[in-house]
This record gives C-alpha cells, sequence and structure tokens, in this order.
C-alpha cells in the first residue's frame, strides 16, 4: 500500500476515482504517459486493494476501494509530496557525490 | 488498518486464549462456578460458529466466513481483556471496578472505529455509474463519521468523567446513525426522481 500510494500518479488516479469510477480510457486523458504504463500503475493499485476493476461489456470500469485509514494516508501522502521512490534514490546518490566532491577524504 | 479477512486460526487462538482464562478464573475463584461454565459454553458455541463460517468458505459462499471470523475476534478481544483484568484484580492489581468500566466502553467505541473504516471498502455490484458514485460518496462520508466518533469517544472513555463520556456516546452515535439513514433515504430518492 505505502508503494502504491508512494508514487504521484497514482495518488492522482486515486482522487480521480473519488469524484466517481471511470473507465482506463477516461483515466489516461488525464496523464501524458503511454498505455502500458498506466496498465502497470493500474495493477499496482489493483495488488495494494486500493482500486476494483469490473468488465462492463468491453470497457473496464475503475472503482475506488480504500478504508478510512488508507483515504487519510492518502491526503497525508499528498499533502507532504511523499515520494518514497525519489527519497531513495537521492539517498542512493548523496553519498556518491560526496565521494567525488572530497576523493582525498574517501581515501584517508 | 484494513478490512482484509481475520483469520480463522487467528479467533480460534483468541478463544483458546478465552478458555484458558476462564480456567484461571474458575481456579482463583471457584465460587463463581456457575459464571465460569456459562462463559466456556459461550466459547464452545463460538467455536461451533467459527466452523460452519469455514464450511460457508469452503462452499463458496462469499464473506459468510469472514463476518462470522471478524464477529468472533471482537467478542473474544471483549471477553479476554474483561477476564485478564479480572484476574489482575485477583493477583491483587491495584485496579479499581471504575477501570473495568471504561475499558470495556471505549473497546466498543474502538470497534465502532474498525468497522467504521471498512466500510468504503464494501463495494455493491455496479448498476450505473451515477448510482455507484452516490453510493461512493455515501460510503466515504458514513466511514470517516463512524471513525471519527469511535476515536473520539474511545478517548473520551479514558480521559473524562464517565459520566461525560457516557453522555457524549448516548448523543454522537445515534446522531451519526440518523444522519447516514437520512443521506441513504437521500440517495435512494434521488436515483428513483432520475429514473
Amino acid at each position: 500500500m505505502f508503494k502504491a500510494l508512494s508514487d504521484p500518479t497514482r495518488r492522482r488516479v486515486l482522487q480521480l476515482l473519488r469524484k466517481r469510477p471511470m473507465s482506463a480510457g477516461e483515466i489516461s486523458e488525464h496523464f501524458s504517459v503511454s498505455k502500458p504504463t498506466m496498465s502497470a500503475h493500474f495493477s499496482v493499485l489493483q495488488n495494494a486493494g486500493l482500486i476494483e476493476a469490473e468488465k462492463t461489456g468491453r470497457t473496464i470500469l475503475y472503482r475506488l476501494k480504500m478504508s478510512v485509514l488508507e483515504d487519510a494516508l492518502l491526503g497525508f501522502a499528498q499533502t507532504v509530496g511523499w515520494n518514497i521512490k525519489a527519497e531513495r534514490s537521492a539517498r542512493q546518490t548523496a553519498p556518491k557525490a560526496a565521494s567525488k566532491l572530497h576523493p582525498a577524504k574517501q581515501e584517508g | 488498518m484494513t478490512s482484509k479477512p481475520v483469520s480463522t486460526y487467528f479467533a480460534v487462538a483468541l478463544l483458546a486464549l478465552n478458555a484458558a482464562l476462564i480456567g484461571v478464573n474458575w481456579y482463583l475463584h471457584p465460587e463463581r462456578a456457575g459464571k465460569w461454565a456459562v462463559a466456556l459454553v459461550a466459547i464452545c458455541l463460538a467455536l461451533i460458529a467459527l466452523a460452519f463460517g469455514k464450511r460457508l468458505t469452503d462452499k463458496g459462499v462469499r464473506g459468510g466466513g469472514t463476518s462470522i471470523a471478524n464477529a468472533v475476534v471482537f467478542a473474544c478481544v471483549m471477553i479476554a481483556t474483561t477476564l485478564a483484568v479480572k484476574l489482575a484484580m485477583a493477583l491483587g492489581a491495584p485496579i479499581s471496578a471504575d477501570f473495568t468500566n471504561r475499558e470495556t466502553m471505549a473497546l466498543i467505541c474502538a470497534f465502532v472505529a474498525f468497522f467504521g473504516n471498512g466500510i468504503p471498502k464494501t463495494l455493491t455490484p455496479l448498476s450505473s455509474v451515477q448510482r455507484a458514485a452516490r453510493l461512493q460518496s455515501l460510503q466515504r462520508l458514513a466511514g470517516w463519521l463512524w471513525v471519527l466518533d469511535g476515536v473520539a469517544l474511545t478517548i473520551a472513555w479514558f480521559v473524562l468523567p464517565q459520566r461525560v463520556a457516557g453522555a457524549m456516546m448516548l448523543v454522537m452515535l445515534p446522531a451519526t446513525a440518523l444522519f447516514v439513514a437520512g443521506r441513504m433515504v437521500w440517495v435512494c430518492r434521488t436515483r428513483e426522481r432520475m429514473a
């Protein structure tokens, strides 16, 4: 669930679904990413149990399926601009950048 | 905290814990044998209900076993905490009767919050997008109201005088129930007008 909420695109999908159930196409119109990428996002959200897909004819309709606690976490994540992936890569690149600036210290 | 199905094994473990607590309390207070016997019978009935729920799940009845397991866990937690407090008092712990009452009421309010948390996750079959949107909005509102009520009352039962907490409970819970019921009627009437 934290992984699902850590991505800004997925959070925006959940915010759109708060208003009403939407088809995959309707949701994708709000984003400038490819269909396979959007499908991957939907898949992550479904695996986290935050949305549910229902097939109606030839369309797949997505519905929000969040508990109150998950809803509150979404609001919190949106407020603080939660991005776990970005924070992890920043933490990983910070020591590398430091070693490039001070190679003498590293050798010492 | 989500509304994932509660494991039957967790419910069975809680029942075993309750049986053990009843046994110890019976040993310490044999003069109350009648009450302990009734409690043991209740544990056995809960076990039968669990077994019935498991059969429903095995037969493919959606949600039946989960609801029964959730109800058994709720009952077991209530009974276990009361028995544990009684045992502690029998062993000489400085616990007042006031605390046992507060603890019981706070647990009830905590369960109101727990079940309210799961309301928005229960999806009804999709008939139309407009109806699903109104129902979703109603479920979110109901869920939030019950969670906020439950959390506020749980804190109130530990912090405020019992009379005040009791009065709050008598006002907040029925008011929330009436408000949610009123909104549900409004949603259904809106659907009929649009049909």
